[in-house]
């Protein structure tokens, strides 16, 4: 019983010591403005910072266009209908 | 009756079948070999043609010698053909033959020296061969030999692209011979590697003339169209192909229709040969000039003379033993007659392809003058005096829609080269 009386006391006494309690109010910018070209950011480049197209050059087709490198078959054709 | 008694009663051909049953038992005797080449004489080389590599050389004389080395050349065996060719001796009335075989090997061996020796002294000799020929069949014979050497000589300057030196040569071959108007795409050729793409049309045109209606090409339209092309003159080039897909493909349909009726009898073709060009002409216009062009060639000439020739010996004589031979003649007709046709559908189609990388280049060429804001230079006109190059020796004469005979061959167009682009004002 006599410990159960104590422990009661105990308690009152940590009730007494706690903070009062505050209202928090956070309030954010309504407006607010970046500058991205300002912002310096650590490290190297190791992109092209160039973002222009290079034209380029138009691709032609070697087409092969019948020719005439000699007439051996004729020869050949020739002799055969000699007789 | 023995195969000598036959050859002195002027019997060649019983005489030669009589000769061949001797020979197939004993071979050819020493006695019997100069009578033998007596009756070959007569009788023509066609007669060997069913004959073996080892007989013909088993016979040990020039003729047997000659048929052989031809036939290793035909099979690229050059080698093999010049040593069969060297036991030929110039006594042979075949040397000048011989000259000329000789000369292929060589130039095809690529012994360019060797091949020159042979086309001259063939040149040379032919002409004394002629002076002592027993017969105008015999003089014809080494004048088409005399020809021929020129021609290949001409060949082998194209190969190695020595162009003006082939035309010197091709201009050897006169135009009363069988082979001229043959030699006029090769000549035409000539002059487009020479770039005067009007020279070639020009040449090109000859085949246009009512003489030589029957000697058309396909590969003549498509060097017609590459000639244009070069000219930069597209529309032309374009108005070529498509006749040459609307003209040939009809007329090789057709043909493939008649001669597709062939297939079972090995004589077919040779019975065509027979038909009367006026019952030809009814069928069709385009067979009548390629059954004309078949019986102008020399070997036609040469086999049907002998054939005829055998058929009044077989009737005359009432001969049995001749009409394996007599078949055999026909037969050899009839299949020479069949690769030319076949020939002709083989090269329509092979060329098709051609003409259609020609239609896609003007496309191509025409696509980039739109897309680089260009236009070519000139208008279409109707040609120029002053695009037509002339030798010296040759005079300028304007065509008025008739062809002269002595003209043939020798005409040029004078186009402008449309080739210069300028901007073409407007763009895209």
């Amino acid at each position: 019983m006599k410990l159960l009386l104590g422990l009661i006391l105990l308690s009152f006494n940590s009730f007494a010591e706690a903070p009062p309690k505050k209202n928090v109010v956070v309030k954010y910018k309504q407006y607010e403005k970046f500058d991205l070209g300002d912002l310096e950011i650590k490290g190297s480049i190791i992109a092209p910072g160039d973002l222009s197209i290079r034209e380029r050059q138009r691709k032609i087709f070697q087409r092969y266009l019948y020719n005439r490198e000699h007439f051996n078959d004729e020869v050949i054709t020739d002799l055969r209908n000699l007789r | 009756m023995d195969a000598f008694e036959k050859y002195m009663g002027g019997s060649n051909y019983s005489a030669f079948v009589a000769f061949m049953t001797v020979i197939e038992k004993q071979g050819l005797s020493p006695k019997n070999k100069p009578f033998f080449k007596g009756v070959l004489k007569k009788t023509g080389l066609q007669v060997l043609n069913s004959m073996t590599d080892q007989q013909l050389v088993d016979l040990d004389i020039e003729p047997g010698y000659l048929v052989a080395a031809r036939r290793k050349l035909i099979e690229k065996k050059y080698t093999t053909a010049i040593k069969l060719l060297n036991k030929v001796t110039s006594n042979s009335y075949l040397y000048p033959e011989t000259l000329l075989l000789k000369s292929t090997a060589y130039s095809f061996l690529g012994r360019r020296a060797a091949a020159i020796w042979h086309w001259d002294l063939c040149d040379e000799l032919t002409l004394k061969y002629q002076k002592f020929a027993d017969s105008a069949e015999e003089r014809k014979y080494y004048q088409i030999i005399k020809e021929n050497c020129a021609i290949n000589y001409a060949r082998d300057a194209y190969k190695l692209q020595q162009y003006e030196k082939a035309i010197t040569l091709y201009n050897k071959v006169p135009k009363k011979s069988y082979q001229w108007p043959y030699i006029l795409l090769e000549k035409a050729w000539t002059y487009y590697q020479l770039e005067d793409f009007n020279r070639s049309l020009g040449v090109l045109l000859t085949y246009n003339s009512p003489l030589l209606e029957s000697y058309f090409s396909p590969e003549a339209e498509v060097l017609k169209a590459l000639n244009y092309f070069k000219l930069c003159l597209y529309s032309d080039s374009m108005n070529v192909i498509n006749n040459f897909y609307e003209l040939y493909k009809n007329r090789s349909e057709k043909l493939r229709e008649i001669i597709g009726k062939g297939k079972k009898d090995p004589l077919y073709y040779f019975n065509l040969t027979e038909k009367p060009i006026k019952e030809i002409e009814k069928e069709n216009r385009f067979f009548r000039n390629v059954m004309t062009k078949i019986k102008r060639s020399v070997k036609y000439s040469l086999d049907y003379q002998a054939m005829k020739k055998l058929e009044h010996e077989r009737i005359t004589l009432n001969n049995t033993d001749l009409d394996l031979l007599l078949f055999d003649f026909r037969y050899q007709i009839s299949h020479f007659t069949k690769r030319n046709m076949y020939k002709f559908i083989n090269q329509f189609h092979s060329l098709s392809k051609e003409m259609f990388n020609i239609r896609l280049e003007i496309i191509t060429k025409q696509k980039d003058l739109l897309y680089e804001q260009k236009k070519l230079s000139a208008d279409r006109s109707r040609g120029n005096k002053n695009n037509v190059s002339k030798s010296k020796y040759e005079d300028f004469w304007i065509f008025k829609d008739s062809f002269w005979a002595d003209e043939l061959g020798d005409y040029s167009l004078g186009l402008d080269s449309m080739c210069k682009t300028v901007k073409s004002g407007f763009s895209l």
